[in-house]
C-alpha cells in the first residue's frame, strides 16, 4: 500500500515537473497558467479513468446481486473493494473541485471547466440557458451528491458482504439482493448526471444524450478488464489460485466482449446521429476530434480499432476467453484504450479558446512529449488508486468466505 | 444373445432394413467407458444417448469441435461485403457502370456513398445472415430435418429419456460386423444389445404426406397468381385503403382551397398556400435578396430591392399577372443591369467555360424559347407561325413573338432581357420556375451573341482569332453540314422558316470566313459568333452596355 502510494506520488510529481518544465502550453497571451492548465486536463483524464473503473465495478456488484448470479460470487468481493474507493477518490478530485468551486467565474476558476469563464459566457448566447446549472456552487454541490450516493452505495454493499463473512447468514444475501434494485435505479441517474457534469460539461456548448451511456459502456468494460487483470495478478502470486477458474475468466471475458461491442454500438450511434443531422451546434465536437492536422483523427482511428475492432475479434473465441495468460494481456490492452477513450473525451477541450467560436482552435497540438507526460501522470494516478484499493482491501478476505452460494460459484462450469 | 433378439416385433419382419446395433448401458460411467472403447476400436459412425448431459461424453465418443462458428464467421464476413456492395450499388455509386447503374439520389446533402450512413444497414445484414448461417448451418451439420429415426421403433430406446444410456453403432461403419460388434459391445459393459431395423415399406414417404406436400405447394402458388392477376385487372373499384388515415390526411395540397374549420375557411384568403410572414426569408432565398444582379437583373442597391421580397415570388405574380393589361401598365422600367453579373462574367472570361455557357444557353434556348422565337431568334417558331396562320383565318388573336433583332430588343440591357424571361412580358409567360437563374443568363449570352452577330464587323473579331481563322480555315472544306452559302443575307434568313435556323451557326461560320477572305466590309455577314463564339460571348458581356452607349460602334 505504502509502496503503491509512494510510487504514484513520485510519478505524479514527476509529471507535474515535466509539465512545468517542458515548455509553453499557453493558448493565448492572456493565458498565464498554460502548463498548469495542461496538467489539470491531463490529471482530469486519469482521474476520470480511475473513477470510471470504480463506478463500473459498483455496477458489477449491483448487477451480480440484482440477477442473483451464482458464478460471480468469487469475484464479487474484488469488485466490492474496487468500488468502495469511490468516496476516497474525492480526495483526488479535490484540486479540480477547489479550483472550480472556489475559483468561481474567473480565469482561475475556468482552468478546467470553461463554463466558468466570464468571457466565454458573454460571447456565447446559448450559455445563458445553462448558466444556472453550470454555476460553481451548484456544480460543487452536485459533485458531492454524486460521490456521496455512489460511495455510500459501495460502502453499503461492501459492509453487508463483510458482515456476512462472520455470520454467513442467508438473510444478508437476500437483503443485498433486495437493495440492489432501487440502488440500480439510483446508480443509473447518478452516473448519467455525473458524466454530464464531469466530462461532457468540458464542452459546455455541446450536448449529447447518448454521452452517459457511452461513459457507462466504457466504464463497465474497464471494470471487467480490471477484474480480469486483478484476478490474474493475484493468481500470479498464488492468491485465489484455485478459487477463480478458467470458467470465471470465461464469463468475465464474455462480459468484457459484450461491453466492448456495446461501447462501439453506443459510440457509433452517438456519432452517426450527429453526423447525419449535421447541425453545427453538435458537429463541432466531432469535427475537432476528426481533424487530421490537430492529430485527433489519429486518436479517433486508434480508438475505433483498439477499443472496438481488435478486442472484438481478439476475445471472440471461446478458447482465448478461457486462457488466463492471454486475457492478462488483453485486459491491459483494453485498459490502455479505456484510458485513451477518456483522453479523447477530455483532452481536445484543452484547445478550446475562450472566445467561444464554434471551432475550438489553438496552436497547441498534443505532441508526443506531452503525451508521454500524460501517460506518466496516468501511471502515477493509477499507483495512488491502487494504493487506495490496497488500503480498502486491508485485512478483508478477497472472496466472500461465508456466502451461502460460494460453493456453487467455486464449482461453476461454463457449458 | 437370446434376450436381445426378442425385443421388437418389427425386427422380426422379413422385409426390413437393418441399420445397426443399439447397446444399453447401466449408468453414465459405463456409457462413457463404452464410447471410449468403441472409439479406440476404430468405430466412427456412432452416437450416444442419455437422459441428461454427461460430462466427457463428447470427448469419449470423439465428437469434433463444431465447425459452426467458422461457418458463421465466414458468412458474416461475406454479409459485410454484401452490405457494403448493396448500398454501393443502390446509392448509385456505380452510376457509370453499364451493368449496375443504381439509383443516384442525393439525400440530405450527403455524399453519394458515405460509410457512416451505411453502417447500420451493413450491421443488420451481418446479423441477419449470421443468424441464418447459424440456424440453417446447425440443421445441415446435424442432418436435419430428420422426419423419422429407426431408433424410435425400439421400445427399449424410450428409456433414453428417463434412465437409459445408449450407444448406437451404425451398420455403415467400416469396422462393423454384426456378430463381432455385438460381442465387443457386450464385452465393453453393455447390458443389452438390440438390432435396429425398420420395415422397408415404411421407409417410403407415405401417400398422405405426398398429398399434403402437393396441397401446400399448390397453395404457395396462389399469392403469385393473385399478384399477376392484379396487374391486369380491370376492376373499376378503387383500391382498398389499408391505412385510411395515411391515404387521406388532413393537409392542404399545393394550390388547394383552404380547408373549412367550424364553417369558416382556416385561412381568410381561402388559399392553402401561405405567403411568408413579413420580414422573414425562406431558406436559400437570402442570396436572391442580396444578389440582385444575378437573380433579378437589377443593379445593386436599386429601388427594386428595398422591399423585403424579391419581385419574382409566386404570390406576387399571382396577384399581378392575372390582368395582362394591368401587368403591362405596371411594367415599370427598373435600373436594369447593363452587364452580366459577376458569376457569369467570370465564367465567360475563361475560354473553355465561356464556350460551355454559350452552348448551354443555345441548348436551353432551343428547348424553351425556340418554340415561339424560332431557333435563330426571328420570332418565327412553330407555335408563333401557327398562331399567325390562325390569325389569318380569324380564329385567333396571336401576337407575333418578338424577334431578337427587333430594334427595341436590341437596345435592351441584359437585365431587362433577364426580367423578361423571369417574369414574362405581354403574352409571354414567366419562365422563372422552369429555368434556373444561371440558365437564364446562359440564354442571354446566346441571345446577345446572336444580336452581335447581326451587326458585328471584322473588328469585333479578336485579332488572334482572325489570324487563326485566316490561316487555318478553308471555308469550303470546313463545313460538314452547311448548304451552300446563298443564305448569306440575313434578310433572306429572316424570312426563312425556323427550321432552317438550326444550321445557321454553320452557315454563318462559312459566311464569315468567306467575308474575311474577300476582306469585304459587309458587316451583316461577319458572324463573329460563329467565327469564335467564346470570344464573342466574352465580348458581348463587355460590350453589352454599349447597346445603349453612345460609342457609335458599327455594331450598334
Amino acid at each position: 500500500m505504502i509502496r503503491s502510494f509512494g510510487f504514484g506520488a513520485v510519478m505524479v510529481v514527476a509529471a507535474i515537473l515535466g509539465f512545468a518544465l517542458s515548455g509553453n502550453y499557453s493558448i493565448s497571451d492572456t493565458d498565464s497558467h498554460g502548463w498548469f492548465k495542461r496538467f489539470l486536463f491531463s490529471y482530469h483524464v486519469s482521474f476520470c479513468f480511475v473513477l470510471s473503473i470504480s463506478v463500473g465495478c459498483l455496477f458489477v456488484v449491483l448487477i451480480l446481486n440484482l440477477t442473483r448470479a451464482g458464478w460471480g460470487i468469487v469475484i464479487r468481493r474484488l469488485a466490492e473493494i474496487i468500488s468502495s474507493v469511490i468516496l476516497p477518490l474525492l480526495i483526488l478530485f479535490l484540486p479540480i473541485f477547489l479550483i472550480t468551486v472556489f475559483g468561481g467565474r474567473s480565469d482561475l476558476g475556468s482552468t478546467l471547466y470553461i463554463w466558468n469563464n466570464p468571457e466565454f459566457l458573454n460571447s456565447n448566447e446559448i450559455m445563458n440557458h445553462k448558466l444556472d446549472f453550470l454555476s460553481p456552487g451548484w456544480f460543487g454541490l452536485r459533485v458531492l451528491i454524486y460521490f456521496t450516493i455512489l460511495g455510500m452505495m459501495a460502502f453499503f454493499f461492501m459492509g453487508r458482504s463483510v458482515k456476512q463473512d462472520d455470520s454467513g447468514a442467508k438473510s444478508i444475501s437476500t437483503g443485498m439482493q433486495r437493495a440492489s434494485a432501487p440502488c440500480m435505479i439510483l446508480f443509473a441517474f447518478t452516473v448519467v448526471f455525473a458524466s454530464f457534469d464531469l466530462e461532457m460539461s468540458l464542452a459546455p456548448r455541446w450536448f449529447s444524450t447518448m454521452f452517459p451511456v457511452y461513459f457507462f459502456a466504457g466504464a463497465t468494460m474497464g471494470a471487467f478488464a480490471t477484474l480480469i487483470l486483478v484476478s490474474n495478478l493475484l493468481q500470479n502470486r498464488g492468491i485465489l489460485a484455485d478459487d477463480i477458474t478458467e470458467d470465471h475468466y470465461h464469463d468475465m471475458a464474455k462480459l468484457s466482449f459484450a461491453f466492448v461491442f456495446f461501447w462501439g454500438y453506443v459510440a457509433f450511434s452517438q456519432f452517426m446521429l450527429i453526423w447525419y443531422a449535421n447541425i453545427p451546434e453538435e458537429t463541432f465536437w466531432f469535427r475537432y476530434r476528426l481533424d487530421w492536422q490537430k492529430g485527433w483523427a489519429i486518436v479517433s482511428i486508434m480508438l475505433l480499432f483498439g477499443h472496438l475492432f481488435i478486442p472484438f475479434l481478439g476475445i471472440m473465441s471461446r478458447s482465448v476467453r478461457r486462457n488466463r495468460q492471454y486475457l492478462f494481456g488483453a485486459s491491459i490492452f483494453l485498459l490502455f484504450f479505456h484510458w485513451l477513450d477518456h483522453y479523447w473525451l477530455v483532452m481536445p477541450q484543452f484547445g478550446a479558446v475562450t472566445s467561444g467560436h464554434i471551432t475550438v482552435d489553438s496552436n497547441e497540438a498534443p505532441g508526443i512529449m506531452a503525451f508521454f507526460l500524460d501517460l506518466i501522470l496516468g501511471v502515477g494516478i493509477c499507483g495512488i488508486y491502487a494504493g487506495l484499493i490496497f488500503w480498502r482491501a486491508g485485512d478483508k478476505p478477497l472472496i466472500p468466505v461465508s456466502d451461502p452460494r460460494l460453493v456453487e460459484s467455486l464449482n461453476f462450469k461454463n457449458p | 444373445m437370446a434376450e436381445s433378439n426378442a425385443i421388437n416385433e418389427s425386427n422380426t419382419s422379413e422385409s426390413s432394413e437393418f441399420f445397426g446395433l443399439l447397446a444399453r448401458y447401466e449408468n453414465p460411467d459405463s456409457l462413457v467407458n463404452g464410447c471410449h472403447q468403441a472409439r479406440l476400436a476404430g468405430y466412427t459412425k456412432m452416437d450416444a444417448f442419455s437422459p441428461f448431459p454427461v460430462h466427457g461424453i463428447d470427448g469419449a465418443i470423439g465428437i469434433q469441435k463444431t465447425k459452426l462458428p467458422i461457418i458463421v464467421f465466414c458468412v458474416a464476413l461475406m454479409a459485410c461485403g454484401l452490405g457494403v456492395f448493396l448500398q454501393f450499388y443502390t446509392n448509385g455509386y456505380t452510376n457509370h457502370s453499364p451493368i449496375f447503374p443504381g439509383y443516384p439520389f442525393k439525400i440530405s446533402g450527403k455524399p453519394m456513398y458515405s460509410l457512416p450512413a451505411n453502417i447500420p444497414v451493413i450491421f443488420e445484414v451481418i446479423v441477419l445472415l449470421s443468424a441464418f448461417a447459424a440456424f440453417f448451418g446447425m440443421w445441415i451439420l446435424n442432418g436435419l430435418p430428420k422426419l423419422a429415426n429407426p431408433l424410435f421403433r425400439n421400445q427399449e430406446f424410450r428409456r433414453s429419456t428417463s434412465d437409459g444410456f445408449f450407444l448406437f453403432i451404425e451398420k455403415a461403419d467400416g469396422s462393423f460386423s454384426e456378430t463381432g460388434t455385438r460381442g465387443e459391445l457386450q464385452q465393453w459393459g453393455a447390458v443389452s444389445v438390440d438390432r435396429i431395423t425398420a420395415p422397408e415399406d415404411e421407409l417410403q414417404v407415405p401417400g398422405y404426406a405426398k398429398l399434403g406436400i402437393l396441397i401446400v405447394a399448390s397453395l404457395i402458388l396462389v399469392p403469385p397468381v393473385v399478384i399477376y392477376r392484379a396487374q391486369y385487372t380491370k376492376n373499376p373499384l378503387p383500391r382498398m385503403h389499408v391505412n385510411p388515415d395515411m391515404d387521406r390526411q388532413f393537409r392542404g395540397q399545393t394550390q388547394d382551397a383552404s380547408p373549412i374549420v367550424n364553417g369558416n375557411p382556416l385561412f381568410a384568403d381561402d388559399r392553402v398556400m401561405r405567403k411568408d410572414p413579413p420580414g422573414t426569408i425562406a431558406r436559400g432565398e437570402l442570396a436572391r435578396l442580396e444578389d440582385s444582379m444575378f437573380y433579378h437583373g437589377v443593379k445593386e442597391g436599386s429601388a427594386e430591392m428595398t422591399g423585403d421580397k424579391p419581385k419574382d415570388l409566386i404570390s406576387h405574380s399571382v396577384e399581378t399577372a392575372d390582368d395582362k393589361e394591368k401587368a403591362e401598365s405596371q411594367d415599370v422600367e427598373l435600373d436594369w443591369a447593363e452587364e452580366f453579373p459577376r458569376q457569369i462574367k467570370s465564367v465567360l472570361s475563361a475560354n473553355a467555360s465561356g464556350m460551355a455557357i454559350y452552348n448551354r444557353g443555345k441548348q436551353r434556348f432551343d428547348v424553351y424559347c425556340s418554340a415561339c422565337h424560332g431557333y435563330a431568334g426571328y420570332g418565327d417558331g412553330h407555335v408563333s407561325n401557327r398562331g399567325m396562320a390562325l390569325n389569318k383565318q380569324q380564329k385567333a388573336e396571336w401576337v407575333q413573338a418578338k424577334s431578337m433583332f427587333d430594334p427595341k430588343v436590341m437596345s435592351q440591357p441584359v437585365g431587362r432581357i433577364f426580367d423578361t424571361i423571369t417574369n414574362g412580358r405581354g403574352a409571354m409567360a414567366p419562365y422563372r420556375s422552369q429555368i434556373p437563374a444561371a440558365d437564364r443568363w446562359a440564354i442571354i449570352v446566346f441571345v446577345k451573341s446572336m444580336q452581335i452577330s447581326k451587326t458585328a464587323t471584322e473588328k469585333d473579331v479578336p485579332q488572334d482569332a482572325r489570324l487563326q481563322r485566316w490561316e487555318q480555315v478553308d471555308p469550303l472544306k470546313n463545313d460538314q453540314t452547311t448548304p451552300p452559302p446563298e443564305a448569306a443575307d440575313s434578310e433572306a434568313a429572316d424570312s426563312e422558316a425556323g427550321q432552317a435556323e438550326k444550321n445557321k451557326a454553320e452557315k454563318n461560320k462559312a459566311e464569315k470566313n468567306k467575308a474575311e477572305k474577300n476582306k469585304a466590309e459587309k458587316g451583316k455577314t461577319a458572324e463573329s459568333k460563329a467565327a469564335s463564339p467564346e470570344k464573342s460571348t466574352e465580348e458581348s458581356s463587355n460590350k453589352e452596355p454599349s447597346a445603349e452607349s453612345p460609342s457609335g460602334e458599327p455594331g450598334n
